[in-house]
């Protein structure tokens, strides 16, 4: 959102699902690498 | 100019320009294109003509890029994106409170939200001060949108609509002119929360068929509701129970450290630390235009349609409907129904009181959602206070032992009010002008010259 700070509930479930695909995406890359 | 990857050709569209932008342009050997366009949209139509390169990047006028901005710009393009943007600061020069709250929000969201937005597949905008994209993605949407009050939004998801991907190039940053008053902060931020709203009721269908769309919007929209809900708990909470207001420094301070270490990850500590109250302060600014531009665009139906800001142009909002007014009547008229059903149980009163109160509450009800930006609010004014005054008369007189005269007076004052209002409130809104950026304008007024001129918004 424009200008308009995302701070709350939603900004910390959104937090949550980012971590947790880059967390898998991380993963991935170092399994995939590791081949 | 003096960028580590150097750029093939500069394209300069300097649109209803009155300073010296295209002699200084041509003397660096820009391709410089005059337009008297009005909006940045049709301006970057205009120019897209003279683009002969693979890729794009745009870059506003009252904007500057770090010197290896363009290239990690091209690098992530490369890398697979069909889109991407840099991180926005405000000009380093430039200082004070609006300032440093949008450099903090600025810095923040580098590596917070909007590395979220980002990462989950849904950025939410790409910052309309500097992207890049291929210049065969623009042409394959038909060029740039400009039908909404904020174009780099709605090209960020007409990308998403057509397929492509965009990405976070938070290594890149450019430095833009940022508002330094609150006259143009709070200007500038009803366009872009009026935009934001406007983008979703033109995009609904992209948020409704992707997940990471809806987690985006979707957790933004949830913040900006439990605003409200959770300081109204806070409050009430405050006063059942005084000391619960002990829970309140801590969460600020937890608040203030873990953001502050953020934004210092991309600004100075002391700019990051002078910038948290601003921000903090800001911010219930920030959503309290955001909750009311809710209502006003997505319940009154009355939309945002002029581009204004540092040009000092005037606001233009698009009149209601009349399919909108009625349909708010009606509501307005259910809501009072349940209420006066909840009166008569309690109270025991008679049929009429009760249908009388009915009247009040909904002229009431439809004059409260409709009574800002309608420019017959004084005869509104009047006729509502009418007939609240003929609603409570009836309420107390109808008990009163030979209040019959009063009754009837007040039965004439409710009658003339309600009918008053309904006739003003659903009475014509002068038209509007015309100006940029008006496809809510178009849609909202139908038959009017307006309709006539649906391309000249690109």
């Amino acid at each position: 959102m424009y200008g308009h700070s995302h701070t709350g509930i939603g900004s910390l479930v959104l937090t949550l699902a980012a971590a947790a695909k880059g967390g898998i995406g991380y993963l991935v890359r170092v399994i995939a690498s590791a081949h | 100019m003096a960028q580590t990857l150097p750029v093939d050709e500069i394209v300069v569209v300097a649109d209803s320009c009155t300073d010296d932008t295209v002699v200084v342009a041509a003397s660096y050997g820009a391709v410089v294109v005059e337009t008297e366009q009005g909006g940045k949209a049709a301006s970057q139509d205009v120019g897209l003509a003279y683009v002969t390169g693979d890729m794009l990047i745009c870059i506003d006028a009252d904007t500057i890029i770090d010197v290896d901005a363009v290239e990690k710009l091209v690098n992530e393009l490369e890398a697979g994106a069909d889109a991407t943007c840099a991180n926005m600061l405000p000009m380093p020069q430039q200082r004070g409170f609006w300032v440093a709250n949008r450099r903090f929000a600025y810095a923040l969201g580098r590596y917070w939200w909007r590395w979220c937005q980002a990462e989950v597949g849904r950025l939410m905008v790409l910052s309309g001060c500097a992207y890049a994209l291929r210049t065969e993605t623009v042409r394959s949407i038909g060029g740039f949108p400009g039908k909404l009050i904020t174009c780099d939004m709605d090209l960020t998801w007409s990308l998403y609509r057509a397929g492509y991907k965009t990405t976070f190039c938070h290594k890149a940053l450019a430095y833009t002119y940022d508002p330094e008053t609150f006259k143009v902060y709070t200007r500038q931020m009803r366009r872009w929360a009026s935009g934001f709203f406007q983008n979703f009721q033109a995009h609904r269908a992209q948020v409704v068929k992707s997940p990471a769309a809806l987690l985006v919007v979707g957790s933004l929209l949830i913040d900006l509701f439990m605003l409200p809900v959770t300081y109204t708990f806070v409050v009430l909470w405050a006063l059942h129970d005084p000391h619960a207001l002990r829970w309140l420094a801590p969460s600020i301070a937890l608040h203030a450290v873990i953001t502050t270490f953020i934004a210092s990850r991309t600004i100075t500590w002391k700019q990051a630390i002078v910038g948290f109250p601003c921000y903090w302060i800001a911010n219930w600014w920030n959503k309290a235009i955001y909750f009311w531009t809710f209502i006003r665009e997505w319940i009154l139906g009355r939309h945002y349609v002029s581009w204004t800001g540092r040009q000092g142009r005037a606001t233009v909002i698009s009149p209601m409907s009349r399919s909108r007014k009625i349909g708010l009547i009606s509501a307005a008229a259910a809501v009072a129904l349940a209420g006066a059903s909840w009166h008569a149980a309690a109270a025991e009163a008679s049929l009429p009181d009760t249908a009388f109160l009915v009247l009040a509450i909904t002229a009431a009800a439809a004059f409260a959602l409709s009574f800002f930006y309608t420019p017959r609010k004084l005869t509104l004014l009047a006729c509502l206070c009418t007939a609240g005054a003929g609603g409570l008369g009836l309420d107390r007189m109808s008990t009163v032992a030979g209040g019959q005269v009063f009754w009837c007076l007040a039965f004439i004052a409710l009658t003339i009010g309600v009918v008053g209002a309904v006739l003003a409130y659903l009475g014509e809104d002068a038209q509007i002008e015309y100006q940029r950026g008006a496809a809510f304008a178009i849609s909202a007024a139908p038959g009017s010259d307006l309709a006539g001129r649906p391309n000249a918004l690109r």
